[in-house]
């Protein structure tokens, strides 16, 4: 029978351009250290991270320990700094619940969004996969309760092929479970009544290459937007000794 | 240029018989019965009208012995009147035969977006200087269409939209609309010349707005959530401001590549193997043509399982990709019985994206790349997941925040249009980023008065409809209500976490939203956030008929 096309000799001519334009580029020395970097979008997080930044390729994971607790207005300040490399942002949300009009106000235009809505676990994590595989996506949001087995493992290989961001929202119960997350964050909420906005502590409980422990608090402001350090309140000794009391 | 055949499926019918005169009326079967959808002149004339049942309309002509099921006339006789079970695919395909009988007038014609189309629309820009101007040609097709059996009434617009309105509800049977200016010849027509649904036209009617030229000097922001998108879309498409395409007839032969198994087969992986072979027949097709599939079908010859349909972002000729979407699709499929063959049909074709490949890309390169990416990934998603599950979204001009966005299918294709929300940016900012997909009930529960409440404290526009919470309520006020007890607690379903019962140690408020009469029941609520003591962040409302709860949306 007649076959049209010869794909695998296209492949090989395909391979070995690809082959000659690393060997003249020298891609193929490029180390993980050079790798670029992305923002978080908060100065203060991203002080506490090696390399003042997210690896690009790299898994984050926030833990939350109350639905509504302001993860995803934290995590949110880094989506349009990795859109600028990336245009899409594929968001993953199997219950029909992600708000897209609030993502404008953000100053995210809706049309980089690719809003995916599968049914059941197993196309959840299908999705995910293959939006963090995709060199297109910028960032892969990914808000699930349970996690398969070894799905994590399979999305860690899957962003560092794919070279975007996944940002990954977890109970904070699963603080004590196995992850193959580059950036675990623990967020926090605190009492704030004196601002406006809401006050949480952001913890770094494991990151790649670091070394993990560092914490701030931020107050986030969803009215104007703004998200600042709370600033250390001075220790009251020092201050006394400092009075000459 | 705009053709419209004024009853097409009668005329369709007579045009072969110039001797009839008698009645001619055509039916077809509803739930409900057997009721007229078309009627000749005669028929009318003998007080007939399109939508009666077919035995008012037996009874109207007396001396008519015709039988819904006979499928010959019941009479011979030239006068009689005749029923006939309408055909709208007979129509159809005698229009398309019209339409590429006018190609000899212009290289693009083809028939309206309609249902049942009754007209040929023919794009003659460039053309119409061979034929000695557009009046020139408007004649010789009337005479064309007349020497047919055909009567038609013919009009010329800088759209289709106004060509389609002036020839269907012009005073004059020919119309040429002066280039630019088909506002001014929409001005007097009545809504219906926009093609919009019938209930559109009756609300507008209602509201005492009869001609194009009243609505277009209502708000358009207000048009699409009272009248539906349509109208608009059909408003701009007439005046010039929206896109509308021709599809144009073609005489193609059909593409397809088939293969027939010697006994009915049911192994998965046969079947895989018979797809890659015809694909590659398929695409040996295509490159004849240096064309890419857009959208292919694969039928299961001899069962009753459904056909794999396969609709892509943008052409290719890609096989490996094709392949790739069609395995999974296979994946997917329920076979139901032995599989006698298996026939791949090409639905539509487009021209891939083809670009010189370079040794050393640049930025404009990669950009190339990202797009080849996402065309693929949507393509892949869409194919899994189906064509519903893979989404953009676009922005309503609508207040009621169920109803702010609009979601459409990536595989759609066309970019949906920007439209002016009704809500500002801070204000979408305090929006929650996680809206419930339907408001569940809550209770928020105040066992103590805060005695320091000012007046100002109070809402100003708050309902007082026998609801006691809101009234104690105070606005952006930060101050410590841990005295104040009140208590919110919701039950959601769709997540294992729920919203825990939790002090409210804040209450920022309130947004008044009164929307959506023309839905039904209007919507009167107090929208607030409620900062928990957990730490949760809520967004709820006051449903000012009811005075209840409703939890409606999370700051996550």
């Amino acid at each position: 029978m007649k076959t049209a096309f010869h794909m695998p000799e296209e492949q090989q001519r395909a391979q070995t351009l690809q082959a000659l334009r690393q060997l003249c580029r020298g891609a193929a020395l490029v180390s993980a250290e050079e790798r670029p970097r992305l923002s978080t979008g908060i100065p203060a997080l991203d002080g506490l991270l090696p390399g003042r930044g997210l690896e690009c390729g790299s898994l984050v994971e926030w833990l939350v320990p109350v639905d509504g607790s302001g993860a995803a207005s934290l995590a949110l300040q880094g989506v349009r700094p990795a859109l600028q490399r990336r245009a899409v942002w594929a968001v993953i949300d199997p219950a029909g619940e992600f708000h897209s009009p609030a993502v404008q106000g953000w100053g995210i235009s809706l049309d980089s969004l690719l809003l995916l809505r599968p049914v059941s676990i197993a196309d959840t994590a299908w999705t995910v996969e293959q939006c963090l595989r995709c060199a297109a996506v910028g960032v892969t949001w990914i808000q699930m309760e349970t996690l398969p087995d070894r799905v994590l493992q399979r999305w860690k290989i899957a962003v560092e092929t794919g070279g975007g961001v996944g940002v990954l929202f977890r109970p904070a119960r699963a603080r004590r479970q196995a992850s193959w997350a580059d950036v675990r964050w623990l967020v926090e909420p605190r009492p704030n009544a004196a601002s406006p906005g809401r006050r949480v502590r952001v913890e770094l409980l494991a990151c790649r290459g670091s070394c993990a422990g560092g914490a701030v608090e931020l107050d986030v402001n969803d009215a104007t937007g703004d998200v600042r350090l709370v600033s250390a309140v001075a220790d009251p000794t020092t201050a006394l000794r400092a009075a000459g009391a | 240029m705009c053709v419209w055949s004024p009853l097409w499926p009668i005329q369709r019918l007579l045009s072969g018989q110039p001797e009839r005169d008698g009645p001619l009326i055509l039916f077809a079967e509803s739930p409900r019965g057997l009721y007229v959808t078309a009627c000749s002149f005669e028929a009318t004339r003998a007080g007939l009208r399109v939508g009666m049942p077919l035995g008012e309309a037996r009874s109207l002509l007396p001396g008519t012995v015709a039988s819904p099921k006979s499928r010959r006339g019941p009479r011979r006789s030239a006068s009689a009147p005749i029923f006939r079970r309408a055909d709208p695919a007979a129509d159809r395909a005698r229009l398309q035969r019209l339409a590429l009988h006018c190609q000899r007038y212009s290289p693009l014609a083809g028939l309206e977006e309609a249902g049942e189309p009754e007209s040929i629309w023919l794009d003659i820009a460039g053309s119409e200087v061979l034929f000695g101007g557009e009046e020139r040609l408007i004649e010789v097709i009337r005479a064309d269409f007349a020497q047919q059996g055909f009567q038609v009434r013919i009009a010329i617009a800088d759209t289709w939209g106004a060509a389609w309105a002036v020839s269907h509800f012009g005073a004059a049977t020919v119309c040429v609309v002066p280039a630019g200016r088909q506002a001014e010849a929409l001005a007097p027509l009545p809504v219906a010349a926009l093609r919009v649904p019938g209930h559109a036209a009756d609300a507008l009617q209602t509201l005492d707005v009869s001609t194009i030229g009243g609505l277009m000097r209502l708000p358009r922001t207000a048009l699409p959530s009272r009248f539906g998108k349509d109208l608009l879309r059909r408003l701009d498409q007439a005046l010039g401001s929206a896109p509308e395409l021709l599809t144009a007839e073609r005489l193609l032969e059909p593409l397809f590549a088939e293969w027939l198994f010697e006994e009915p087969v049911a192994d998965r992986q046969t079947f895989e193997h018979v797809l890659g072979v015809l694909l590659d027949q398929l695409l040996g097709q295509l490159q004849d043509r240096r064309a890419g599939v857009r959208e292919v079908m694969c039928r299961w010859l001899g069962t009753t399982t459904e056909p794999i349909s396969l609709r892509l972002l943008r052409p290719t000729s890609d096989r490996r990709h094709l392949f790739e979407l069609l395995r999974l699709q296979c994946e997917r499929c329920l076979f139901t019985g032995g599989v006698r063959g298996i026939r791949m049909e090409l639905v539509e074709m487009g021209l891939p994206p083809v670009k010189q490949a370079l040794l050393f890309e640049d930025e404009g390169d990669e950009s190339d790349r990202h797009q080849q990416a996402l065309a693929e990934l949507v393509d892949r998603l869409g194919s899994r997941l189906g064509r519903q599950s893979v989404l953009r979204p676009t922005l309503r001009p609508d207040p009621q925040p169920e109803y702010a966005c609009e979601y459409v299918p990536w595989l759609n294709g066309a970019m949906p249009s920007h439209v002016e929300t009704t809500v500002s940016r801070s204000e979408l900012r305090c929006r929650p980023l996680r809206l419930l997909q339907s408001p569940q009930p809550m209770t928020v529960e105040t066992s103590t008065v805060v005695p320091s409440l000012r007046r100002r404290d109070v809402p100003q526009r708050a309902s007082t409809n026998g609801c006691a919470a809101p009234a104690t309520v105070p606005s952006a006020e930060r101050r410590d209500y841990s005295t104040c007890a009140a208590v919110a607690s919701g039950k959601r379903a769709l997540s294992t976490t729920c919203v825990d019962s939790s002090p409210v140690v804040r209450i920022t408020g309130p947004e008044r939203i009164e929307s959506g009469w023309w839905r039904g029941p209007d919507a009167k609520r107090d929208y607030y956030r409620l900062d928990l003591a957990n730490g949760a962040a809520l967004w709820a409302f006051i449903d000012r008929d009811t005075g209840r709860w409703f939890l409606h949306g999370l700051f996550v």
